[in-house]
């Protein structure tokens, strides 16, 4: 495979990829580029697990703990919720609350609730009650634009 | 100081809800009215009864949102929502024949309060309408958003 490399002085660096067929080599590459290659580190009684972002349905922080909910699973990570809010949020992450971080690819359905609050029933038919505040944002995200805060 | 702020945040919400209720509910109340007074070929109102109208539906917008938990604005009306839809209407009515808005007229008194009662039930279906557009228009936009994700 051929790697060609241009420095640029202006504008956004960018990565092109052509390709003749999609591999797995090519996935590789743009997973790394896209950051979808990465991976959240996780306790799973007493055992290190390596977690998808994507296969994360919630965070929440209890007593100073990060906990990441997975579809049938709970594991807790070493990260703080503000940071994995703020890492994983071109993909799908949002902060519902103080104390939670909602996975949106994960969401399978929004309710609108009295008093311009949402309810989020997530893949595994646990639901979620978003208050006014961040479910402004949340609209706002799914609109695709940009937090006000 | 935060506490202080969300509690003021928390009463101000309430504060404005009430507000709201109260001029919906006034306007409904004085649309009744000057209904009436037409009917009676009588093309003036009072003012009086009017600042009557507007404090009872203040009154009342307190009782619907601490009492009754906001029943125009619940997912579904059962039993406690009826008995509040009852209890206001009722009040009302009760009011308006103390104050003499109807001239203590039986009949008006009377369909004050079936109008009052279809009031709160079109103003809960209204709330529940506007509720269900938005809920379409959310779970639209959560599609858009994930399919926005699978094409890039």
């Amino acid at each position: 495979m051929k790697l060609t490399m241009n420095r640029i002085v202006q504008g956004e660096d960018e990565v092109i990829i052509r390709y003749r067929e999609m591999n797995d080599r090519i996935k590789a590459i743009a997973g790394l580029v896209n950051g979808s290659g990465q991976r959240i580190c996780g306790v799973m009684e007493d055992k290190t697990v390596l977690l998808l972002p994507e296969d994360i349905f919630y965070l929440e922080s209890v007593d100073g703990t990060t906990w990441a909910y997975l579809a049938d699973q709970v594991c807790s990570v070493q990260e703080s919720l503000g940071e994995l809010a703020l890492c994983y949020e071109g993909r799908g992450f949002f902060r519902c609350a103080k104390s939670m971080v909602l996975n949106i690819y994960r969401i399978s359905y929004l309710k609108s609730e009295p008093g311009n609050r949402i309810r989020a029933t997530m893949e595994n038919g646990e639901q979620v009650m978003i208050s006014r505040k961040y479910a402004k944002r949340l609209r706002q995200v799914l609109k695709g634009g940009q937090d006000d805060e | 100081m935060n506490k202080w702020r969300r509690r003021l945040g928390s009463f101000l919400k309430w504060e404005i809800a009430i507000e709201y209720k109260a001029c919906l509910y006034f306007s409904c109340i004085v649309f009744f009215y000057f209904v009436w007074l037409a009917c009676q070929g009588i093309y003036s109102a009072s003012v009086l009864y009017m600042v009557e109208m507007i404090l009872t539906a203040y009154f009342i917008g307190y009782m619907q949102v601490y009492v009754f938990r906001n029943f125009d604005e619940a997912e579904s009306l059962g039993k406690r929502e009826w008995t509040g839809i009852f209890f206001c209407a009722c009040v009302y009515t009760a009011v308006s024949w103390g104050f003499g808005w109807y001239a203590r007229s039986v009949a008006a008194t009377f369909l004050f309060l079936a109008f009052l009662i279809l009031c709160y039930f079109c103003i809960f279906l209204v709330n529940k309408i506007k509720r269900d557009a938005e809920t379409e228009m959310l779970n639209r936009m959560l599609a858009e958003y994930k399919e926005g994700e699978r094409d890039e």
